[in-house]
């Protein structure tokens, strides 16, 4: 069998492993390009809030990142994309962003220094954080770009609304006409309604009197003052119309209904009243109480300089915040009791006298429309009711300006509280290029493995399979497998096939021995491949019928007939050097110059040459 | 032109064919090649010499050309925003800049509307890209200087538009008009506060209208204050006009001209319908004095209060402190009626506005009931109230030039839009290196070309032979 050798396995797998390699690499690209790869967009975000240092948004919240993914953000994201759910599920995408804080080492060192002093409740609260999406390359390049800054965007509009800008007035003119209110009702809740929107605008103008819609072109002050002049002028206008007509769609129900309010402003006060009179009575007890529980000052000289009161110093002076039960932090309030008896004392007298000043007000509602007609004409129902309807859409072409601003009031306070410290960029996520060489390089590898294992089976394979055992030449088998793969197709004009035959070997072998008979035919074999040999271009084999097959792809006569000579003359001086006698008929046919280009009409040729017991050129070589 | 587009792939694939063919041939016929002739070899292809380089120029200019007629019909578009917010990922009313508003499906469906192009909004989208410098950077958030936002935008056009009916750089040119009027609209300075409307004044009393100017001008003064921080000493070219003088103006209409028509109107006691406006002050005054009362008894439960405050409990404690124009100032600790005092104060306040308020509705409610204006008086108070009307929308246009002069210098149109050029050095060292594979590819083909016919030769001849052998054959039968 032939010497382990695995750079010769390599070098005759050399075209297959580079081949397998390469469409490796190509499949897996293609694969990974189109499938595995995925875009990630990514940007950073910082909460600029008053309290975001201490991990709390505007409105005393904790900062909940979680908010950023939240169902109800993702879903409004797409829809304003107009992403079809075929592109995307919300949860597909939810899964797919992620928010962390960005802490660094300064902030590492900083909170090791606050534990190591003592402060165990501190905590590092981030305030930076990476926002990124994963998605992959169907829907290309831009879509996680558009996806990751559609989601910012309205977390950024929700977040102002939820956490800074969080009261908006509400409308209820705005199906006011539809209700069965009474005129005089419908104006009241025009006036309350516009009283509450000017309340809200006022605390808007307060917080950011500068900012000014690009969409509506309105600023809140602009608002308020539409909305004010609207209430002083129009809404009055409407009062005095329904008070001087005493317009009523039904006068009992309405009378009935003031005095019903007056009898419920009578109750609430008769409680107010027992209640002032108990809150008078505390605060003479605590009054007294403070005045005996006080410790005597002593002067210098040693004697009381009289009772006066020592406890007045808060406790927990010191501390900002309490923490209550839930674990939620709250602010130490340090108003004295006194006081709190005072405040609530002054909250039930204005209740009380504010509830007298309602009730006189009633009372002229009722003393107008006493004399009223149980309904009034048609024609001054019909005129208010139009002039009702009028205002009403008014008020609401006013409140759907105000909301539109409001909303970019949202979005102008999420920008303020969450700044961009980044672009969004989009990075392919594997570096797919590298990921190609190393699986070209491991298919290699793998290759080369491989083909060692191969080709050493093969050579077993080859050994005991297609090796004649006495020579180690190919046997019939492996020379029928030759002939039958060329047969079919012509060979060149350069190929030449020789047949070589020991003619006396069983005689020697009678005469010498076995022995002897095995020496020779090693001996034969090896001269001839000495001078043949064997190659991608030459085949030698033995056929079993004691002929030695020689094909040769490029070889003309002269070099057969050269090669011939050479080797009768190695053969001459070796048997002379072994003492046997070899008989050696040989007989050769080129395809050239027999004009026959078919393998086995070539073999036949030379067969028949060596069986005549000459060659082409009828000769014959006869060792001694 | 999309067929130039073409050219350059096409020369590629012509170029790996030929490499392709060029190896294959190689190997078949490696064992021909003298490698000890190899000069002599070379030789062969002296002769071909002037063709070869005649092909390479063609092939250089072929190359060249064809890449920058494409970099010229297709180029890339630079967006860049130049307003001072840019920089901070903001647009300029503030709120959350985003670029993929860009290529927005309402912003594509008006460039397709406006260009009549035959695509639909998803086919012009796949078309379209856009990236930043910072895209090829990874994200490196340890690093502060990392952390950028982008104010440049590159916007690409793919080619194969052409298919339906229209360029890249007319799509582009298209996408810039339509988003710059959309991002001036959502985003920009709006100043339709300006136009002013006086269709409400219709049939409106004679001292509403006095109240309806008011609240115009105030909307023009309140317009301005917010470019007046910015920059003060901002002035218009020719009029020479500044923010302050301007707002100056208006509150001297305010607090002259319309003062002087309140008069005019209470003077003289006019009123569109005396009865409805006395009426109306009436109910207004009623209203007005429920809510004095309600003042005024919140003011008395205060004082009631304080009056109450037993003087143990309000021990104080005097602290040094500083007063507002920074001199020591000994104050003392608050209590709780000092907040009571302060409450009182504030009903007080509203409550005595809230008297001044009906005593002039009663007036004005007792000079209408009073006089009889003539005709000629109505028309005096018509004209004043056009004059009026004329001042304001002269006010108001004056602002606008001023604020439209003042934005175009500071925001320089918010965004700028430029094409790129070709880069030619680039193109050309291309077209230099495509062709110098393309020399390479052709001279070994003419080098191997003898030992490939040779070896042709080789291989055809049996078959040719062996064919002329059946035909004899074939003859003799």
């Amino acid at each position: 069998m032939r010497e382990l050798d695995v750079f010769r396995y390599l070098k005759k797998y050399r075209a297959v492993i580079a081949g397998i390699s390469v469409l490796a690499g190509i499949l897996f690209y293609i694969i990974a390009r189109f499938s595995i790869q995925q875009y990630t967009a990514v940007t950073v975000i910082e909460y600029t809030g008053s309290r975001a240092e201490e991990g709390y948004s505007t409105d005393g919240k904790k900062i909940d990142t979680t908010e950023l993914y939240a169902t109800n953000l993702v879903a409004q994201a797409l829809k304003n994309l107009d992403a079809d759910s075929g592109e995307a599920t919300i949860d597909k995408i939810r899964m797919n962003i992620h928010v962390e804080p960005i802490i660094t080492e300064e902030d590492l060192l900083v909170q090791q220094s606050k534990l190591d002093n003592g402060e165990e409740d501190y905590e590092l609260n981030p305030t930076r954080y990476v926002v990124s999406f994963n998605c992959g390359v169907g829907n290309g390049k831009e879509y996680p770009r558009k996806v990751l800054n559609q989601i910012l965007q309205e977390y950024a509009a929700y977040y102002g609304k939820t956490h800074v800008n969080t009261s908006l007035a509400a409308n209820p003119v705005s199906d006011i006409t539809s209700k069965g209110y009474d005129y005089l009702e419908m104006a009241e809740v025009m006036d309350d309604t516009l009283t509450n929107i000017t309340r809200h605008l006022t605390d808007k103008i307060e917080w950011n009197g500068e900012f000014r819609s690009s969409r509506t072109g309105r600023s809140f002050q602009d608002l308020k003052d539409e909305f004010q002049f609207i209430q002083d002028v129009e809404v009055r206008q409407l009062f005095s119309e329904i008070l001087a007509g005493r317009i009523t769609k039904d006068r009992d129900l309405l009378l009935e209904k003031y005095r019903n309010r007056n009898n419920d402003l009578s109750i609430a006060n008769n409680a107010a009243a027992f209640e002032i009179e108990k809150i008078r009575g505390i605060i003479n007890a605590y009054e007294n109480a403070m005045g005996e529980f006080s410790t005597p000052v002593v002067s210098d000289d040693g004697t009381e300089s009289g009772s006066l009161l020592q406890n007045n110093v808060l406790p927990d002076v010191y501390d900002d915040w309490n923490r209550d039960e839930d674990g939620e932090w709250t602010p130490v309030d340090r108003t004295a009791q006194y006081d709190q008896l005072l405040m609530k004392y002054i909250e039930d007298r204005t209740f009380y006298e504010h509830n007298v000043i309602d009730s006189d007000y009633n009372n002229y509602i009722i003393s107008v429309f006493t004399g009223a007609p149980a309904s009034s004409s048609e024609e001054s129902q019909n005129n208010i009711q139009a002039e009702i309807a009028r205002l009403a859409e008014k008020i609401n072409a006013l409140q759907s300006v105000y909301y539109e601003t409001n909303d970019e009031y949202n979005e102008y306070l999420g920008a303020q509280n969450i700044m961009m410290l980044s672009s969004v960029r989009v990075t392919e996520r594997f570096p797919i290029q590298i990921f190609t060489v190393l699986i070209v390089v491991i298919f290699g590898a793998l290759g080369c493995a491989g083909a060692a294992l191969f080709g050493r089976i093969e050579d077993f394979i080859e050994y005991y399979a297609f090796t004649n055992k006495v020579d180690g030449l190919p046997n019939r088998a492996k020379c029928d497998q030759y002939i039958t793969r060329r047969e079919r197709r012509p060979v060149p004009g350069s190929f030449a096939c020789v047949v070589l035959k020991i003619a006396n070997l069983q005689m020697e072998n009678a005469r010498l021995g076995r022995e002897a008979g095995d020496r020779m035919i090693k001996d034969f074999v090896e001269i001839i491949t000495s001078v043949f040999v064997p190659s991608d271009k030459v085949f030698v084999g033995n056929n079993g019928a004691g002929q030695y097959l020689i094909f040769a792809e490029s070889m003309d006569r002269e070099q057969v007939t050269a090669a011939l000579f050479q080797i009768g003359i190695v053969l001459n001086e070796r048997a002379q050097e072994r003492g046997y006698h070899m008989d050696v008929k040989n007989g050769f046919a080129c395809g050239e110059e027999e004009q026959c280009f078919y393998i086995r009409e070539l073999l036949s040729i030379a067969m028949k040459r060596a069986g005549d017991g000459h060659a082409s050129d009828k000769e014959e070589k006869t060792v001694a | 032109m999309i067929l130039v587009c073409f050219i350059v792939p096409a020369l590629i694939v012509c170029l790996v064919i030929l490499y392709a063919v060029l190896i294959g041939r190689f190997f078949l016929i490696k064992s021909k090649i003298p490698v000890l002739g190899f000069k002599g070899v070379l030789n062969r292809t002296a002769g071909r010499r002037r063709k070869l380089a005649a092909m390479g120029a063609l092939f250089f200019i072929v190359s060249f050309g064809a890449q920058v007629a494409v970099d010229l019909w297709a180029p890339d578009m630079l967006m860049v925003f130049n307003y001072e917010e840019a920089a901070r990922g903001q647009n300029p009313n503030v709120t959350r800049f985003n670029e993929s508003n860009i290529l927005s499906e309402s912003i594509l469906e008006k460039v397709i509307q406006r260009g009549s192009l035959g695509l639909t909004p998803e086919q012009l989208s796949k078309a379209l890209s856009i990236s930043t410098s910072l895209d090829s950077k990874k994200l490196d958030v340890t690093q502060e200087s990392d952390l950028k936002i982008s104010t440049e935008y590159k916007v690409r056009c793919d080619e194969k538009v052409a298919f339906h009916g229209t360029d890249p750089k007319t799509v582009l040119n298209l996408l810039a008009d339509v988003y710059w009027e959309e991002f001036v609209l959502r985003y920009g300075e709006n100043d339709s506060i300006l136009d002013l409307s006086f269709d409400g004044m219709e049939g409106m009393e004679y001292l509403d209208v006095k109240d309806y100017l008011e609240m115009q001008a105030n909307k023009l003064r309140n317009y301005l204050p917010s470019y007046s921080s910015e920059s003060s000493s901002y002035r218009a070219k020719d009029s020479e006009e500044t923010f302050s003088s301007l707002s100056e103006k208006i509150g001297n209409f305010i607090d002259i001209e319309l003062e002087r028509y309140e008069a005019f109107v209470l003077e003289n006691g006019l009123s569109q319908n005396r009865d409805t406006y006395q009426s109306r002050m009436q109910y207004a005054n009623h209203r007005l004095d429920t809510l004095q009362r309600k003042d005024m008894a919140a003011h008395d439960v205060r004082i009631e209060a304080i009056n109450m405050y037993n003087a143990y409990m309000t021990r104080f404690v005097l602290i040094p402190t500083y007063d507002t124009d920074k001199e020591f100032y000994m104050s003392k600790t608050k209590v709780g009626v000092d907040y009571f005092a302060d409450e009182a104060e504030e009903h007080l306040e509203s409550a005595t506005k809230l008297v001044e308020e009906a005593q002039h509705n009663t007036y004005a409610s007792a000079q209408v009931g009073r006089a009889n204006p003539s005709s000629a008086v109505r028309e005096q108070a018509d004209r004043q109230i056009q004059a009026l009307k004329a001042e304001l929308m002269n006010l108001a246009a004056q602002s606008r030039q001023l604020c439209s002069d003042y934005v175009k210098e500071k925001r320089d149109g918010y965004i700028q839009m430029s094409f790129d050029k070709p880069p030619v050095l680039f193109r050309a060292v291309i077209a230099l290196f495509m062709t110098g594979l393309f020399l390479i590819a052709w001279s070994g083909k003419a080098i191997l070309e003898p030992f490939w016919r040779q070896y042709r030769g080789e291989r055809t001849a049996p078959r040719e032979k062996r064919q002329e052998s059946e035909n004899r054959e074939e003859a003799k039968a």
